[in-house]
């Protein structure tokens, strides 16, 4: 029992001294510096369980000229769909670490053949 | 009659107060537990850990941190079962080879990789040092728990180590306030200092009233009538 006691009090001391130097020179680095700074806020979401539906649609269909090449731009749909989160704890957060916002922004992006110009020859 | 059933009343409202404060204690402490055994797939893939890669370059750093998760966890296991009066009277020997494992833990890998890497820790220059004074008072008051119990002094023994254990259990507490005030809206910096004071100070305050309850009567004999 003795010799456990001294094995703790020599690591206690090993450890404060070893910590404090190590400290000193690990402070001296910028990434320390910067180790536990915020990041930037990510907008907060309300609380309220609003649906925010932005459909975009832009139907650009050139007139078709008598020049033999018609070219036709296809439907370009956006659709982009934002779930307000809310604070809600699960049991797996328990910990030191830091809890992440319930943020569930289902981003749904449905472009369809946005660039695509189908070019049509006519003899 | 009416003292009995008085009596029988008395020991039921006990034995519910023992009941609300060891039911959370417990589950608590075993969640802490659960969630710490996916730590040692040592995986880099975890908040606490992401936040600090810097710190986990470090090869001494990494070691402490594992040491101290996997100390901390046998420790809060141990320290379960040693308050039990049940096991106790049943069963010295479980205290006992429960106890030196507890006090193995604590003195020779929890405080002093504790003790390491509250160096480091999250928070202003004061939070660092709450957690240097924890590291520092955690093996004080195991340390003095062992050398009571070494003198045969059990009253003594009881009283530090409930000092000791409610250093231990700042880790648990801790994460209970993190997670009331992350529902209350908190951010997360203040959300962490706070829970953190709360949690040592609060620990360190219950456990004197709990000594101070269970002493009151010893106290009272030494007041002149």
């Amino acid at each position: 029992m003795k010799k456990m006691l001294y094995a703790g009090a020599a690591l206690m001391i090993g450890a404060s001294i070893y910590g404090f130097v190590d400290y000193k020179r690990t402070s001296q680095k910028k990434e320390f510096k910067n180790l536990y700074s915020e990041k930037k806020q990510v907008e907060k979401p309300n609380l309220t369980d609003e649906k925010t539906v932005v459909v975009e649609k832009a139907d650009i269909t050139e007139p078709v000229t008598n020049v033999k090449e018609v070219k036709k731009t296809n439907n370009n749909v956006r659709t982009e769909v934002k779930k307000a989160g809310t604070r809600k704890f699960r049991l797996k957060e328990f910990g030191r670490g830091r809890i992440p916002d319930e943020e569930e922004i289902v981003d749904e992006k449905e472009v369809i053949a946005a660039d695509s110009i189908t070019t049509v020859h006519k003899k | 009659m009416l003292n009995s059933r008085l009596l029988t009343f008395q020991r039921s409202v006990g034995v519910l107060f023992q009941m609300m404060f060891w039911l959370p204690v417990i589950f608590f402490s075993l969640l802490l537990i659960y969630n710490t055994l996916p730590y040692f797939s040592f995986s880099k893939e975890f908040i606490f850990i992401e936040e600090r890669l810097f710190l986990f370059q470090s090869s001494v750093y990494s070691a402490c941190f594992y040491v101290h998760i996997a100390a901390g966890s046998l420790c809060i296991a141990t320290a379960l079962i040693q308050f039990s009066r049940y096991i106790l009277k049943r069963s010295k020997a479980i205290h006992r080879i429960s106890g030196k494992i507890y006090v193995f833990v604590v003195l020779v890998l929890g405080a002093p990789t504790g003790l390491y890497m509250a160096f480091f820790a999250k928070g202003s220059f004061w939070e660092r040092s709450l957690f240097l004074f924890m590291a520092a008072w955690w093996f004080i008051t195991t340390l003095y728990g062992l050398t009571t119990i070494q003198k045969k002094n059990i009253v003594a023994h009881k009283i530090w180590m409930m000092r000791s254990y409610a250093m231990a259990m700042t880790a648990v507490t801790f994460r209970v306030y993190h997670i009331a005030f992350f529902l209350l809206g908190w951010g997360h910096l203040e959300n962490y200092e706070i829970s953190l004071w709360i949690s040592v100070v609060g620990n360190m305050l219950l456990a004197e009233y709990i000594i101070y309850r269970q002493s009151r009567h010893y106290l009272r004999s030494f007041a002149t009538q």
